[in-house]
């Protein structure tokens, strides 16, 4: 098992160092830099002036140099100084990494949650009203745009009805846990609709795939109730294909963010990506991207975990068949 | 046996499959060893059948004749060459004269082609004659394994097994091959109809001279068409003559289970059994010494620690070989 | 154990399947795949019954323990167990005989046991569903069942995933979970087909040695004609969703009254010379959609005359103790001819 995590870490720190050379690569090929920035906000620079700056930033080197640079920082903990926020990068990072995460990962439990209840539900009564219900409900959520749906929302439950606060994360002056938690509705809400729908034709297709197999029949033939021969024989192998597209989905889930949280002015790591690159921050837009790759990479790695608790014949300490 | 060669001449093969951890750093795992060191003669115009259980490595030999597979070691020789260090153009020539059945006709043939097209299609892999040559030949075909021609415009799933499996050999039969391998072509038929498919093997075998390596867990079909036997375990050869000589007077404890194990109808009930203990063994870590000593119900010390060669067997029929310490003296049991 | 067939027959059936019809919805209608199948089962001896893919005989016996997929249903008959009609009972009074009372075993171990479940979890929940036994004890009794189908050093093994075991250990750990409760009947379906012959014959020889010793009735369903003649006292022929012959399977395998029963034994390679072209069925198992009109088997048949496709015969008496379905049943294949 050790050697297996050693294995994953090594492969996720090489996929990381791959992502930042591609994206700092990237961005060097925006047009524009600091520097063009800073000219246009003061015409009063001289191109002398320019030149000198360029040097003490140290954009006059080639790519690979500043890359190089960059990364002999980073390594020593400093990840840059983001020009938009004024504030070192990981300063601006950290909160809004928090933020994300409440969203997404609220988000992601409501959403696996009703996708269980309904695709069990479906599958249980395939061909059956209520399994054509909640495929026309599962397909209307695939179908809604995000952006529609969040503008939607708003005009709903902020403009005409005033519930609820269409943007931020709290009060003017700050607010307790209620308060917070209102500021959360309409986003999660939101995330949930839009990606409820396809996990739910997950599950009910792994379901269905899966009360078709020879053990669904032995367990029947056992004496089995429904009940048992559902909930404990068949959704722990239905769940098996079902972790790993969630994992998959969960980089889905978060580039919905980036809309998401840009709609609701929600501030999460999506809309500080979107500001950093919009604000030819590259420092920030750098390490935010690199910190969304390395949440993807985490939660591929706790799936493929996930994977090898739920079936016995995964196994990572090798000693398996 | 002779200054001729045989059509086909196996030579010490040996085929391994390495196992490796998934991963950059996947540690290699030992190796499933499907066949270890397998001498075999195949002549012209004679069945060879290859016996065994699941694991023995019958099909990975079916696999090594027909070039699916590069052997880990050893010769595979046809009509004298040696078909893996034969240049390119060579071994597609050698391809073309060996063609292969596979047990499942439901797995085996395309299912967006219809049945002319797979019967035809080895005709345009190797490029031989025209259209209507192509298409004269695929009706003849047909009609030689016993498919109406207005069956042929049909596509697989129109079929029954049965049927499946004689477009199977239709494609295979069709470019007149020297070998047919036959990798349990019986199995997954019903059993009224798999002595039609027999009967069909033995046709062809009858009109055109054609060889066969036939692979099959069933010792009755075996029985029926084979000339000789080998019987595999565990990767090995463990006993291989003429099909009577072996079924009259078996000189290998494992192939004496092996037919004393297949129930045969209206032999009666039965209350007393005759059964060999344990299971096929692992190909993954096979037992020293003789690999069927932890299930032989006549093993000796010498049997843990001394693996046996096959030796012929002189005293019995012609070409009978067991790899048993004790052959002598199974005479007649 | 080996009394006269005569006075074992004498015996009550602990089983009695009478007229039993299966029909499957399809998107052409329904589709009668059973029809009107009769026979009976004994405690102690076993019933062997035998026929292609699609004659029906895995359906038989899904009727009878209620698990028939969902569009297939009973259209008639009666199976009598108890004084209870197995095929009219309530799901909730079906459902506590089921792995109790009658068990039944399947074709592919490995598939039969569900994969993320070790083997000593999956034997002992037969237990606590119908013992209602606390779990450690159902442990020790699933661990005992272990021992008794011949697996070693069980109560490590009792812990194995299906995966960590070779196919005869699957099929011993299956046969475990069925007879777990001693059940009064057993149905084994296929239950050596995917086995190795010489494991083949080990849970054949299992079979009949737990037999000997639980007394249960055995319904033992397969297409191998030496299968079922090594195991079975009767055996019932099932062609295309009826029954051809019944008879006790001394008279069956020495003298088949029905001329399909003659012809499966005679396409056997082990009957004929080798070299020999073998004696054949010719076509195929007729599409239950389209049967021909009278007695199913008469397309195929050496001995069809007109009256053969004129009504569909009905099983007859033809001898003490065998029923066949045919007007012109006999024993035209010598057994003294067989070349073994």
């Amino acid at each position: 098992m050790t050697r297996y995590l050693l294995d994953r870490a090594v492969q996720s720190v090489a996929v990381l160092a791959i992502m930042s050379v591609v994206i700092f690569w990237l961005m060097g090929l925006m047009p524009g830099d600091l520097i063009d920035l800073m000219i246009s906000a003061d015409p009063r620079l001289t191109p002398e002036d320019a030149a000198r700056l360029r040097e003490l930033h140290g954009l006059d080197l080639p790519i690979s140099e500043r890359y190089l640079n960059w990364l002999t920082a980073a390594l020593s903990g400093d990840l840059g100084f983001s020009r938009l926020f004024a504030m070192p990068v990981l300063e601006a990072v950290l909160p809004a990494l928090g933020n994300t995460v409440l969203l997404l990962g609220i988000s992601f439990v409501l959403a696996v949650a009703i996708a269980f209840l309904s695709g069990i539900a479906a599958a249980m009564n395939q061909h059956r009203k209520l399994d054509y219900a909640i495929n026309l409900l599962a397909f209307a959520a695939i179908s809604i745009p995000s952006f529609w749906l969040a503008l939607m929302m708003i005009t709903l439950f902020s403009v005409t009805l005033g519930w609820l606060p269409a943007s931020g994360t709290e009060s003017v002056g700050g607010g307790g846990f209620l308060d917070k938690a209102r500021f959360l509705v309409l986003p999660v809400l939101t995330l949930t609709i839009v990606s409820f729908g396809s996990h739910t034709r997950f599950v009910r297709a792994s379901m269905i795939e899966t009360l078709r197999q020879d053990y669904i029949r032995t367990a029947r033939a056992k004496g089995a109730g429904e009940g048992r021969v559902v909930f404990r024989h068949a959704l722990r192998n239905a769940l098996i294909p079902v972790v790993t597209i969630l994992a998959l989905d969960f980089g889905f889930l978060f580039s919905g963010a980036l809309i998401i949280e840009t709609i609701f002015a929600y501030p999460g790591m999506g809309k500080l990506i979107f500001d950093a690159i919009m604000g030819n921050d590259y420092n920030l837009a750098l390490v935010t991207l690199l910190f969304a790759t390395a949440l993807t990479l985490f939660c591929n790695l706790a799936a493929d975990l996930a994977y090898a608790w739920l079936d016995p014949r995964i196994s990572y300490t090798g000693d398996g068949a | 046996m002779s200054g001729a060669p045989a059509l086909i001449e196996v030579e010490g093969l040996t085929k391994r499959f390495e196992l490796r951890d998934p991963g950059l750093f996947g540690r290699s795992r030992g190796a499933v060893h499907a066949l270890t060191d397998v001498d075999l003669r195949i002549e012209r115009g004679e069945t060879l059948a290859v016996v065994g259980e699941s694991g023995c490595g019958k099909s990975t030999l079916a696999k090594c004749l027909a070039q699916l597979h590069a052997p880990t070691a050893g010769a595979v020789r046809f009509e004298g060459e040696d078909i893996f260090r034969a240049p390119a153009p060579a071994r597609k020539a050698i391809r073309r004269r060996v063609q292969m059945v596979f047990q499942d006709p439901f797995g085996s043939l395309n299912p967006r082609m219809t049945a002319a097209e797979i019967i035809a299609e080895p005709l345009l892999i190797h490029r031989t004659g025209d259209a209507s040559e192509r298409s004269r030949r695929t009706a003849e075909t047909a009609s030689r394994v016993g498919l109406r021609a207005g069956d042929l415009g049909r596509y697989p799933h129109e079929f029954s097994g049965g049927q499946r499996q004689r477009i199977a050999i239709a494609r295979a039969a069709i470019l007149e091959p020297d070998l047919i391998i036959a990798d349990e072509p019986l199995s997954a038929l019903d059993v009224s109809v798999q002595s039609q498919i027999l009967n069909l093997f033995m046709d062809l075998r009858r009109q055109s001279g054609l060889t066969y390596v036939f692979i099959s867990h069933d010792l009755g079909a075996v029985r029926h068409i084979a000339d000789r036997i080998a019987v595999l375990y565990s990767g090995r050869i463990v006993e291989a003559g003429p099909a009577e000589t072996l079924f009259a007077g078996s000189r290998h404890p494992y192939t004496q289970s092996l037919i004393e194990a297949v129930p045969r109808p209206g032999a009666g009930k039965r209350l007393q059994w005759k059964t060999l203990g344990g299971d096929p063994p692992s190909a993954i870590d096979p037992p020293g010494g003789c690999a069927f000593h932890p299930r032989c119900p006549k093993v000796q010390e010498i049997c843990r620690g001394e693996r046996p060669r096959p030796a012929i067997q002189p005293d019995s029929g012609p070409g009978h070989a067991s790899a048993c310490h004790f052959a002598e003296e199974l005479n007649g049991t | 154990m080996s009394s006269p067939a005569a006075a074992e027959t004498a015996q009550p059936d602990i089983l009695s399947v009478e007229g039993l019809t299966v029909a499957f919805e399809t998107d052409d209608g329904p589709l009668t795949v059973v029809d009107g199948v009769s026979f009976g089962l004994q405690a102690g001896r076993t019933t062997g019954m035998v026929g292609e893919s699609g004659s029906g005989k895995s359906v038989s016996a899904l009727a009878l323990l209620g698990l028939l997929p969902p569009n297939g249903r009973v259209a008639a008959g009666r199976a009598m167990y108890r004084g209870a009609d197995l095929l009219a009972l309530p799901a909730d009074r079906l459902r506590p005989l089921r792995g109790d009372r009658i068990a039944m075993i399947f074709q592919e171990p490995m598939t039969a046991l569900n994969p993320v479940f070790s083997i000593g979890d999956q034997i002992a929940e037969v237990l606590q569903i119908h013992q209602r036994l606390p779990r450690g004890e159902a442990w020790e009794r699933a661990v005992g069942m272990l021992r008794r189908v011949g697996i070693p050093d069980p109560a490590t093994r009792a812990l194995a995933y299906p995966h960590q075991l070779s196919g005869g250990m699957r099929q011993r750990a299956v046969i475990a979970m069925a007879l777990a409760c001693g059940p009064d009947i057993l149905i084994a379906d296929e239950a050596t087909t995917a086995l190795d012959a010489t494991v083949q014959a080990q849970i054949l020889e299992l079979m009949t040695d737990l037999q000997r010793q639980y007394g249960m009735a055995v319904l033992f369903i397969s297409h191998d004609l030496g299968v079922v003649s090594a195991l079975a006292d009767d055996v019932v022929v099932l062609y295309a969703g009826r029954v051809m012959e019944c008879a006790p399977a001394s008279a069956f395998f020495g003298r088949p009254m029905h001329p399909y029963s003659q012809g499966m034994l005679e396409t056997l390679p082990s009957l004929t010379p080798p070299g020999h072209d073998l004696p054949t069925i010719p076509g195929t198992p007729p599409d239950l959609a389209r049967l021909p009109g009278g007695c199913r088997f008469a397309p195929r048949c050496p001995r069809a005359a007109e009256d053969c496709r004129a009504a569909e015969p009905p099983l007859t008496e033809t001898r003490a103790g065998s029923r066949a379905a045919c007007i012109r049943p006999g024993p035209d294949w010598d057994p003294a001819e067989d070349p073994t």
